[in-house]
C-alpha cells in the first residue's frame, strides 16, 4: 500500500531538476545529465500509474522499458555529435555562439 | 484475284522496301549495296510487269488486303492495296525508272564514300512511291507521301558537307511539309465524310453528294499539298534549289516520280474531283500561271540543270491541267499518258545532263557550252530528250501534249468553262515558250566558236580524254572574236558556276549499265507515244489534226526565232540578249526564296517572343520563389544567436507555456 | 502511513537530493557521480513499486551503461577533474533556469497531485513473466521497431564519429555565405 502522491511528487522534483539542468549548464554533457534526469522522471511517472491501473498489457512497465532503450539511444548519438562537435571547436561550451 | 497477284502486289512494295533495309546494313561496302539495290530494282520491275500482265491479260483488277483492318470504330480503314489499269501502268514505269536511275547511279557516284546510303535511301523512296501508287486506302497513300518526303530530303542533301546542300534539303522538306498540313486535312474530312478510308468506298459515298462545299473544301486542301509535292506556285522555290542533289536523284524523285505523285494521287481522285468545279478552276488557273511563269524562268536560267528544274515544274503544271479541264468521259487518260512520257524524257535529260557535267565537272551553261560537239555519245540521248520536251513528232511528248491540248478543246467544246479555256491559252504559250528554251539549252550545247572548231577537228583523235584538253583549250585561247574571252562570262553566271559546280569525279569512262539506263530511256521516249495505241492507258487513240498542226507550226516558229536571236560569241546563249542584270534575277526565281524567307522570319519572330515571355514572364515567377526564399532565410538566420543555451532556453520556455497553456485551458 | 509509504519516502528523498547535487555541482566528474547514485536509487523505487524487471533494466542500461558513456565523454572532452565555477552559467541564466525549473514542477504537480494523488496502489510483484508475455505478444511490433532504432542510432553514431573536422588547434573557418 502505497499512497501515489509520494511517486508523483518525486516525478515532480526529478522534472524540475532536470529542467534546471538544462537551462543552467554550459557544458553539453552536463546538459545530457539534465535530460536523463527529465526522462527518468518519465518514467517514474510510467511505472507508478502502471501499478495503479493495471491492465492485462502492463503498459506502464512495458512503456517503461520502452522509454530506457529510446534514451540508450538518444544518449549514444548525442555523445557522438558531442565529440564531433569537440573535434572541431576545441571545446562543448553551449554559451558560445556556434561557428 | 489469284493469289500470285496478290504477293506480286505485295512484293511490289516490299521488294524495295527490304533493299532499302538491307542497303542501310551493307551500306559501307560499296559492291554489296550496287548488288542489293539492283536487285532490288529487278524484282521490283518484275512483279510491277506481272501485275501489268495480269490485270490487262487476265482483267484482274481489285484490292490486296495489307496488314488487315485497323480496329477504329465508326471509321473503317481497311488499308487495302488497289491493282487497276491505272496503277500497274504507273508502277511498271515506275519500275524501269527506278531501276535505270540504280543502275545509272552505280557509275555516277563511283568515288562517292556514301554511295550505299544514297542508294538505299533511293530504294526506300521507290518503296514510298510504289506505295502511294498502288495505294487503294488514303492512310496509306499519305504513309507513301511522307515517306517520299523525307527521303526527298535525305537525297537532296546527300553531299551534306556542303551548306548549300542542308539548306537546300531543308528547304523542300519545310515547304512541301507545310503545304502537306492542307493536304492531311483534306484527306480527313474525304475520310470522315465518307467513313472509310478506303479510297473505292468513299468515292462511291461522294459521287453521291456532286455539289457539295465540303467536298470542294477537301479537294482544294488536296490541291494545297499537291502544289507543295509537284511544285506549283506558291510553292515552286524549293526545286531548282533541290538540284544541289545529285543527278540521279534529280532524274528519280524531281522529274519521274515524286513531283508527279501529285498528278497520280488527283488522277485516281478523279471520279470525285471532276464533281467540284470550283477546285478544278483553281487548279487551272494554279497550273496556267506556273506553266507560263516557270517556262520564262527557264529560259533565263544561267545553269542547265535548274533550268531542267524550272522546265519540269513547267510540265507537271501541264500534267495537271489535264486533270483540271478533262471531261468525265475523257477520264484521267491525258494526264496519265503525259505523267508516263515526262517520266521518261526528263528522266533521260536529267541522266544525260548528268553525264556530261561529269565529263566537264559543271552544270553552268559556261561549263556545258558546247559539251554535246566534244562528246559526240551524249548527241543523241540529249536530242532525244530536248525533241521529246519540246513536244516535237512522232516522240513521245508530242503524243502527251496533244492529249492534254484534245482535253482542254473538248472543255471548250463540251462545258465551255473558264478552265479549259484558261488551260488552253496556257498550253498553247507554253508550247511556245518549252521549244523556246529547249532550243536555248540545245544551242548552247551545240555551241562552238570558229577556234573551236579547229582545235575540235585536230584532236579529235584523243576521243576519250579530250574532255580536259578541251576546257583548257578554251580559257588559253588569247582573247579573239569568236572564241571565249576568259572575262566575257555573265557576271552572274560565274557566281553561280561557283555554288553548282559538280564535284570533280575524277573519272569519265561510263560503265555499260549506266550507258543501257540513259539508252532504255531514250528508246522509250521515242516509241512511248505507241502507248495510246495499247489498252495501257485510257485514252482513245486519235488525233486532233488542227491541234497537232498548229502546235507544230508554233514550235518551228519558236525555233526559228531563238535561232535567230542566239549570239554566235559567248556560249551561243539566247538568253543572254536579256542581259546580266535579267539573268540574275531569273536565277534568283524573281525573289521566290527572299519571299519565303520572309515569312518564315515572322514565324521566327513569334517564336523569338514566345521565347522571352516565357523566360522573363512565366521564369521569373520560378525565380521569385527562389529569391523570396532567400530572403526568408537570410532574415532567419538573423535570429539565431547561434548560442545552444540560449536554444535549449527557448525550448523549455516554449514547452512549459504549451504545457500551462494546455493545462489551464483544459 | 504504511511501511512501504516510509520506505519509498526515504529511498526517493535519496533520489531527489541527489537529482539536485547532479545539476548544481560546480565538479564536473561529481556530477556524473551524482546521477549515478539518482539513477540507482531511482531502481530502488521502481523495486519498492513492484517493477522488478524494469528496476533491473534500469540498472543494467542506465547505471551501466549510459553513465559509463557520460563519463567517458567528460574524460574525452577534457573536462577539468576539480572544481571548475568557469563552467556554469552566467547568474541571469542561473535565475532563469531557476524560475523555469520551479515552473516546471509546479505543472507538474498542479496536473499530478490533485488528480490521481488520492489513490492507493499495491504492489504487485513476480509480474515479470507476464510483462514477458505482453512484450513479445501485444508490444512486438514496437519492440522490434525499436531494435531497428537502436541499429540507427549505432550507425548514426558511427557515421558522426567519423565525419571529417577541423582540428581543434586549427582557427575558426571564417563565417562564409552558403548559397
Amino acid at each position: 500500500m502505497i499512497h501515489v502522491w509520494l511517486p508523483l511528487a518525486l516525478v515532480c522534483v526529478l522534472a524540475g531538476a532536470g529542467a534546471y539542468g538544462v537551462i543552467a549548464r554550459r557544458n553539453a554533457v552536463l546538459v545530457l545529465i539534465g535530460v536523463e534526469l527529465i526522462l527518468n522522471s518519465a518514467n517514474l511517472l510510467f511505472v507508478t500509474m502502471g501499478s495503479v491501473r493495471g491492465d492485462t498489457l502492463r503498459t506502464g512497465q512495458v512503456l517503461t522499458l520502452f522509454l530506457i532503450t529510446i534514451a540508450a539511444a538518444e544518449i549514444g548519438v548525442a555523445l557522438a555529435v558531442i565529440l564531433a562537435l569537440f573535434r572541431k571547436r576545441g571545446h562543448i561550451d553551449l554559451s558560445e555562439p556556434g561557428a | 484475284m489469284s493469289d500470285l497477284v496478290l504477293q506480286a502486289t505485295r512484293m511490289v512494295v516490299l521488294a524495295p522496301f527490304v533493299a532499302s533495309v538491307l542497303g542501310l546494313f551493307a551500306a559501307r561496302r560499296r559492291f554489296a549495296s550496287a548488288v542489293i539495290a539492283s536487285t532490288g530494282g529487278v524484282v521490283t520491275l518484275l512483279a510491277g510487269s506481272y501485275l501489268l500482265y495480269a490485270v490487262h491479260h487476265d482483267s484482274l483488277v481489285g484490292e490486296v488486303s495489307t496488314i488487315g483492318a485497323l480496329p477504329l470504330g465508326q471509321l473503317r480503314m481497311p488499308l487495302h492495296l488497289l491493282v487497276d489499269e491505272l496503277s500497274a501502268i504507273v508502277v511498271f514505269a515506275v519500275g524501269i525508272v527506278g531501276l535505270a536511275i540504280q543502275l545509272f547511279t552505280k557509275w555516277y557516284l563511283h568515288d562517292d564514300d556514301r554511295y550505299g546510303v544514297f542508294t538505299g535511301t533511293v530504294s526506300l523512296f521507290l518503296a514510298g512511291m510504289l506505295l502511294v501508287v498502288l495505294s487503294g486506302d488514303l492512310v496509306l497513300t499519305l504513309v507513301g507521301w511522307e515517306v517520299m518526303g523525307w527521303c526527298s530530303y535525305l537525297l537532296i542533301g546527300h553531299y551534306s558537307r556542303k551548306d548549300s546542300a542542308s539548306r537546300a534539303a531543308t528547304k523542300a522538306f519545310l515547304v512541301t511539309r507545310f503545304a502537306d498540313l492542307a493536304f492531311v486535312i483534306g484527306l480527313i474530312i474525304l475520310a470522315s465524310g465518307a467513313g472509310t478510308t478506303n479510297i473505292r468506298d468513299l468515292m462511291a459515298t461522294w459521287s453521291g453528294l456532286p455539289g457539295s462545299t465540303l467536298l470542294t473544301a477537301a479537294l482544294i486542301c488536296l490541291l494545297s499539298g499537291i502544289a507543295g509535292k509537284s511544285a506549283q506556285f506558291p510553292f515552286h522555290d524549293w526545286l531548282p534549289d533541290a538540284m544541289e542533289g545529285p543527278t540521279p536523284a534529280s532524274a528519280l524523285i524531281h522529274a519521274a516520280t515524286m513531283v508527279a505523285a501529285g498528278t497520280f494521287v488527283l488522277a485516281r481522285l478523279f471520279p470525285i474531283f471532276v464533281l467540284s468545279d470550283p477546285a478544278r478552276l483553281v487548279l487551272a488557273v494554279i497550273t496556267a500561271v506556273t506553266m507560263i511563269g516557270a517556262a520564262i524562268l527557264a529560259f533565263g536560267q544561267s545553269d542547265l540543270k535548274r533550268l531542267l528544274a524550272y522546265s519540269t515544274i513547267s510540265q507537271i503544271a501541264i500534267m495537271l491541267s489535264a486533270l483540271a479541264v478533262a471531261p468525265v468521259a475523257t477520264g484521267s487518260g491525258p494526264a496519265v499518258l503525259y505523267l508516263l512520257s515526262h517520266a521518261m524524257f526528263k528522266a533521260l535529260l536529267f541522266l544525260a545532263i548528268g553525264w556530261l557535267s561529269v565529263l566537264v565537272a559543271g552544270t553552268s551553261a559556261i561549263a556545258l557550252a558546247g559539251g554535246v560537239r566534244h562528246h559526240k555519245q551524249l548527241r543523241v540521248p540529249l536530242g532525244i530528250g530536248f525533241l521529246a520536251l519540246a513536244g516535237v513528232p512522232p516522240l513521245a511528248g508530242f503524243v502527251a501534249k496533244e492529249y492534254v491540248l484534245a482535253a482542254a478543246h473538248d472543255n471548250i467544246s463540251e462545258l465551255g468553262s473558264a478552265a479549259g479555256w484558261i488551260v488552253m491559252v496556257a498550253v498553247g504559250m507554253s508550247v511556245v515558250l518549252t521549244a523556246a528554251y529547249c532550243t536555248r539549252a540545245w544551242l548552247v550545247l551545240t555551241h562552238l566558236s570558229a577556234e573551236e572548231e579547229v582545235t575540235h577537228e585536230a584532236a579529235i583523235k584523243e576521243a576519250g580524254e579530250v574532255e580536259d584538253v578541251s576546257i583548257i583549250a578554251i580559257f588559253t585561247e588569247p582573247a579573239s572574236e569568236g572564241g571565249i574571252p576568259p572575262g566575257s562570262a555573265p557576271a552572274s553566271g560565274s557566281t553561280v558556276t561557283d555554288v553548282h559546280a559538280e564535284p570533280d569525279h575524277g573519272h569519265a569512262d561510263i560503265h555499260r549499265s549506266a550507258r543501257l539506263s540513259v539508252g532504255l530511256l531514250a528508246f522509250l521516249s521515242v516509241v512511248g507515244g505507241l502507248i495510246i495505241f495499247t489498252p495501257l492507258v485510257q485514252v482513245e487513240p486519235h488525233i486532233t489534226w488542227w491541234l497537232a498542226a498548229s502546235s507544230l507550226v508554233l514550235i518551228v516558229a519558236s525555233w526559228a526565232s531563238v535561232r535567230f536571236l542566239a549570239p554566235v560569241d559567248g556560249i551561243g546563249d539566247a538568253a543572254a540578249r536579256l542581259g546580266a542584270d535579267r539573268m540574275a534575277l531569273f536565277d534568283r526565281g524573281l525573289g521566290a526564296d527572299g519571299v519565303y524567307v520572309a515569312l518564315a522570319s515572322q514565324v521566327v519572330r513569334l517564336a523569338d517572343i514566345v521565347v522571352v515571355a516565357d523566360r522573363q514572364v512565366i521564369d521569373a515567377y520560378v525565380r521569385g520563389t527562389v529569391v523570396v526564399t532567400r530572403w526568408i532565410g537570410v532574415t532567419g538566420e538573423r535570429v539565431h544567436t547561434r548560442k545552444p543555451s540560449s536554444y535549449l532556453v527557448w525550448l523549455l520556455v516554449g514547452l512549459l507555456a504549451v504545457g500551462v497553456v494546455g493545462v489551464t485551458s483544459w | 502511513m504504511t511501511s512501504l509509504d516510509i520506505l519509498f519516502g526515504a529511498v526517493g528523498l535519496i533520489t531527489a537530493a541527489s537529482a539536485v547535487l547532479a545539476v548544481t555541482t560546480q565538479r564536473l566528474v561529481h556530477a556524473a557521480l551524482w546521477l549515478v547514485v539518482a539513477l540507482g536509487t531511482l531502481a530502488g523505487c521502481y523495486l519498492i513499486l513492484g517493477a522488478e524487471l524494469v528496476a533491473l533494466v534500469q540498472l543494467l542500461v542506465y547505471v551501466g551503461a549510459v553513465v559509463v558513456l557520460v563519463l567517458f565523454a567528460l574524460m574525452l572532452t577534457r573536462a577539468p577533474m576539480g572544481r571548475s565555477p568557469e563552467h556554469s552559467s552566467s547568474a541571469v541564466q542561473r535565475i532563469a533556469a531557476a524560475v523555469i525549473a520551479a515552473g516546471t514542477t509546479a505543472l507538474l504537480a498542479g496536473v499530478l497531485l490533485p488528480a490521481l494523488g488520492g489513490e492507493v496502489l499495491s504492489a504487485q510483484t513476480g509480474d515479470t513473466k507476464a510483462i514477458a508475455t505482453q512484450l513479445f505478444g501485444a508490444w512486438v511490433w514496437p519492440f522490434e521497431l525499436l531494435s531497428v532504432l537502436l541499429l540507427m542510432a549505432l550507425i548514426a553514431a558511427l557515421a558522426v564519429s567519423r565525419m571529417p573536422t577541423t582540428s581543434p588547434t586549427s582557427p575558426v573557418p571564417a563565417e562564409t555565405e552558403s548559397t
